[in-house]
C-alpha cells in the first residue's frame, strides 16, 4: 500500500517539476529497450560508472557500438573511434606510438586501450575528462585527431536514414542530439568488459600458470603491484615514472591541466591486462617491447623532483626475472575479449585481426 | 477491508492532490541587457574601458543557471529546479527567462553565474548545458561559465583577438558566483493574475576593472582555469545590476 502511494506521489513531483523547466530541457531519456544488466566480474570492486542516469539497453549498446565504428563522426569520414581503437589490439592502436589523424596529423599521445572504462575515475592520460561520456568530445573536436564539430556531427548522423530505426528503439524517437550520441556511446565503451584472461582462469582454479608464470606473479606482487594492483592492474593514479621528456612532444602530463610544478611529467598509471597486444607502450609509446618497459625500471629511471617515491632507487630485478614478468603479463591477454564479435564493426562479417600471440 | 483500504488511498490522493492544487503559480520573467557603460552592445560598436583601450564585442555568452526568488524579510525562497539558461548576446530570444514560480512575494531574485561543479561532471547534457552550444571544453572537461571575444588594438595577438573563455569549477579556481540582485521597488507580489518583469543590466566594462585592474594590453586572452579566470570572475560578479522590477 505504501508503495502505492509513494508511486502516485513520485509520478506527480517528476510531472511538477517538468512543468517549470520546460523551457531548458529537451525530453531525452525516454528509455524504450530491453535493460540490460552492467557486467561486473567476480572480484571487481564497484564500477564508478553505473548507467544510473543512462540505462543500459541493448538497443542503446547496439547504436553506441555502430557510431563507435562510423567514420561520420571525424570530418572526412576517414577516422570513426575504432581508428585508433582497434579490437584486436584491446582497442588501443595497433603498431602505433602516436595515431593518425585528419589531414596526416597525428596524435599527441599514445591511444590507451579501452576496456574496464567503468573503473576509470578520470578519462586521458593527463586525466583531463572527469565522466565518460563526454570524453568522445575531445577526439571529435580535436583538429589532429576527427576534426569534427559537434553540430555537423549531429547534422550528419540526423540525416543517415539507417540510424532512424536504431535512435527510436533506443530512446522512443528519432530525435538525434549529442546526449543520445554521447550517451550510446557510452553503453558501448562501459561494456568492454576484460576479465576472461588466463590470469583470471587461474584465479578461478581453471587454469594453472607455468612455473616461469609462477615467479614472474610472484615478483610483480613484490615490485609492481603498489602502481598496478590486482585485479584492475591500475591504481588510476597519475605518477612519473623517470621517462625523459621527448622535447619533440614537450607533453609534461597532468601539469598541462594544472599547472602545478608538482604534477609535471605525471601521467595516468594504465592497466596492464591485454599489454602483450596494445604494443608500443608508455605515453608517447617509445617502448615496442615489454622487456624494455620492465628494464626502464631497472636501469632507466631519470631522477627529478617530482619523481615517484616508490621508484628513487629503481627495481632491482636481473634477466631471468624481467624474462619471467613479461611471461606472466602475457597471462594478461583475454583472447575472447579481442575476437568477440559482440564488440566489433557491426557492417563487417569477420573481425579483421592479425594473429595475436 | 478492501473498502477500507481504498478509502485511506483515496482519501491519501485527495490529501496530495489538495496540497497540490492550493500552490498556485505565477511567472516571473528575467530580462537581460548587455551594455558597456550607457551603451547598449553592438556588433559593430566600439567601447572604451577604464583603461583608455578601444575594443569591439562579436560575442557574449554567460550561463544563468539555479536561480532562486527570495523574500528577505520571511526567508522564504523559491529555488526554480533545473534552471540553467545560456544568455547569448546575438541571440534575442535567450535574453528574457520566464519562469514559473510559486505564488508570493519577493524582493530579490538570486542566481549562479555560470555551472554549478556537479553539472560538470555529470556526463553529457542537453539543453542549455548541450555542448554544441560552444560553452564546453573538451580536453579538460568542464563548462566556459562566460564567453567574450572581439578585438582590440591593445591585443598584441593575432588578428587583434581578444578572446576570454571564463570557467573552472574545482577549489581555488573555481569561477561561479552567486549573484543576489534585490529588486529596487522592494515586495513584489506574484500571484497566477499578475507576473512580474525583472530586468538586469550588465555592464561589460566593469569585466576588466571592477575590483582587480586587467587591461587588455596584459591579457588579451584567458581561456583556461586558473588565478586569471578566477580574477576576472571576480570582476565580472560585479558586472550586474537590477533596473526595474515591474508589474506585467
Amino acid at each position: 500500500m505504501f508503495t502505492i502511494l509513494s508511486l502516485f506521489y513520485g509520478t506527480l513531483t517528476v510531472s511538477n517539476s517538468m512543468n517549470s523547466c520546460k523551457k531548458n530541457k529537451s525530453t531525452t531519456t525516454h528509455i524504450t529497450g530491453t535493460l540490460l544488466k552492467q557486467e561486473i566480474p567476480a572480484g571487481f570492486p564497484q564500477p564508478n560508472y553505473t548507467f544510473r542516469n543512462n540505462p543500459l539497453t541493448e538497443e542503446g549498446f547496439e547504436l553506441g557500438r555502430k557510431l563507435f565504428y562510423d567514420g561520420k563522426l571525424s570530418k572526412d569520414g576517414n577516422f570513426p573511434c575504432a581508428s585508433c581503437h582497434q579490437q584486436f589490439a584491446a582497442f588501443s592502436t595497433f603498431d602505433h606510438p602516436l595515431s593518425h589523424g585528419f589531414s596526416n596529423q597525428f596524435s599527441l599521445r599514445n591511444a590507451p586501450a579501452l576496456f574496464n572504462e567503468a573503473w576509470q575515475k578520470e578519462f586521458h592520460l593527463d586525466g583531463g575528462i572527469n565522466n565518460i561520456e563526454v570524453q568522445p568530445l575531445a577526439p571529435i573536436t580535436a583538429h589532429n585527431e576527427m576534426s569534427e564539430t559537434i553540430e555537423s556531427i549531429v547534422n550528419k548522423i540526423q540525416s543517415d536514414t539507417s540510424y532512424h530505426t536504431l535512435f527510436k528503439t533506443a530512446y522512443g524517437d528519432e530525435t538525434v542530439n549529442s546526449q543520445r550520441i554521447l550517451k550510446a556511446l557510452a553503453q558501448f565503451t562501459i561494456s568492454l568488459v576484460s576479465a576472461d584472461s588466463k590470469y583470471d582462469k587461474v584465479k578461478k582454479g581453471k587454469a594453472n600458470f607455468l612455473f616461469y608464470e609462477q615467479h614472474g606473479y610472484e615478483l610483480f606482487q613484490a615490485h609492481c603491484t603498489t602502481c598496478h594492483p590486482e585485479p584492475l592492474f591500475t591504481d588510476f593514479s597519475y605518477r612519473n615514472i623517470g621517462l625523459p621528456p621527448d622535447t619533440s612532444l614537450n607533453h609534461m602530463g597532468t601539469i598541462r591541466l594544472t599547472n602545478d610544478p608538482k604534477d609535471s611529467m605525471k601521467f595516468k598509471v594504465p592497466s596492464l591486462r591485454n599489454v602483450a597486444v596494445s604494443s608500443p607502450y608508455m605515453h608517447d609509446g617509445r617502448f615496442w617491447y615489454i622487456s624494455q618497459c620492465i628494464r626502464h625500471y631497472r636501469d632507466g629511471i631519470q631522477k627529478s623532483s617530482t619523481l615517484d617515491s616508490s621508484l628513487a632507487n629503481g627495481i632491482k630485478l636481473n634477466e631471468r626475472d624481467i624474462a619471467d614478468i613479461n611471461s606472466f603479463l602475457r597471462t594478461l591477454t583475454d583472447t575472447a575479449f579481442l575476437k568477440n564479435p559482440r564488440f566489433s564493426d557491426p557492417e563487417q562479417k569477420r573481425i579483421f585481426s592479425p594473429d595475436v600471440h | 477491508m478492501f473498502a477500507g483500504l481504498f478509502s485511506i488511498l483515496f482519501s491519501f490522493l485527495f490529501q496530495n492532490q489538495a496540497a497540490h492544487t492550493i500552490q498556485k503559480n505565477g511567472i516571473i520573467e528575467i530580462s537581460f541587457s548587455n551594455f558597456v557603460n550607457t551603451k547598449i552592445i553592438a556588433p559593430d560598436s566600439v567601447y572604451t574601458n577604464a583603461f583608455n583601450e578601444n575594443y569591439s564585442i562579436r560575442r557574449l555568452k554567460y550561463y544563468i543557471t539555479n536561480i532562486e526568488l527570495i523574500n528577505t524579510g520571511n526567508g522564504k525562497k523559491a529555488a526554480i529546479t533545473d534552471s540553467y539558461f545560456l544568455v547569448d548576446d546575438n541571440d534575442e530570444g535567450s535574453k528574457t527567462i520566464s519562469l514559473t514560480v510559486p505564488e508570493g512575494d519577493y524582493n530579490a531574485v538570486s542566481f549562479l553565474l555560470g555551472v554549478d561543479s556537479l553539472h560538470n561532471v555529470s556526463g553529457a547534457q542537453t539543453g542549455a548545458l548541450d555542448p554544441m552550444n560552444g560553452m564546453f571544453w573538451t580536453w579538460n572537461t568542464g563548462y566556459v561559465s562566460v564567453k567574450i571575444e572581439g578585438k582590440s588594438t591593445a591585443s598584441a595577438l593575432p588578428g587583434n583577438f581578444i578572446e576570454y573563455h571564463l570557467g573552472g569549477f574545482k577549489g581555488p579556481d573555481n569561477v561561479n558566483h552567486r549573484i543576489d540582485l534585490n529588486f529596487p521597488s522592494g515586495n513584489m507580489k506574484i500571484t497566477g493574475e499578475k507576473s512580474v518583469l525583472v530586468s538586469i543590466k550588465a555592464d561589460i566594462n566593469l569585466f576588466f576593472s571592477s575590483i582587480y585592474s586587467l587591461p587588455i594590453k596584459t591579457a588579451a586572452a584567458c581561456t583556461s582555469p586558473g588565478s586569471l579566470a578566477r580574477q576576472y570572475s571576480e570582476n565580472y560578479a560585479k558586472i550586474f545590476s537590477i533596473v526595474n522590477a515591474v508589474y506585467k
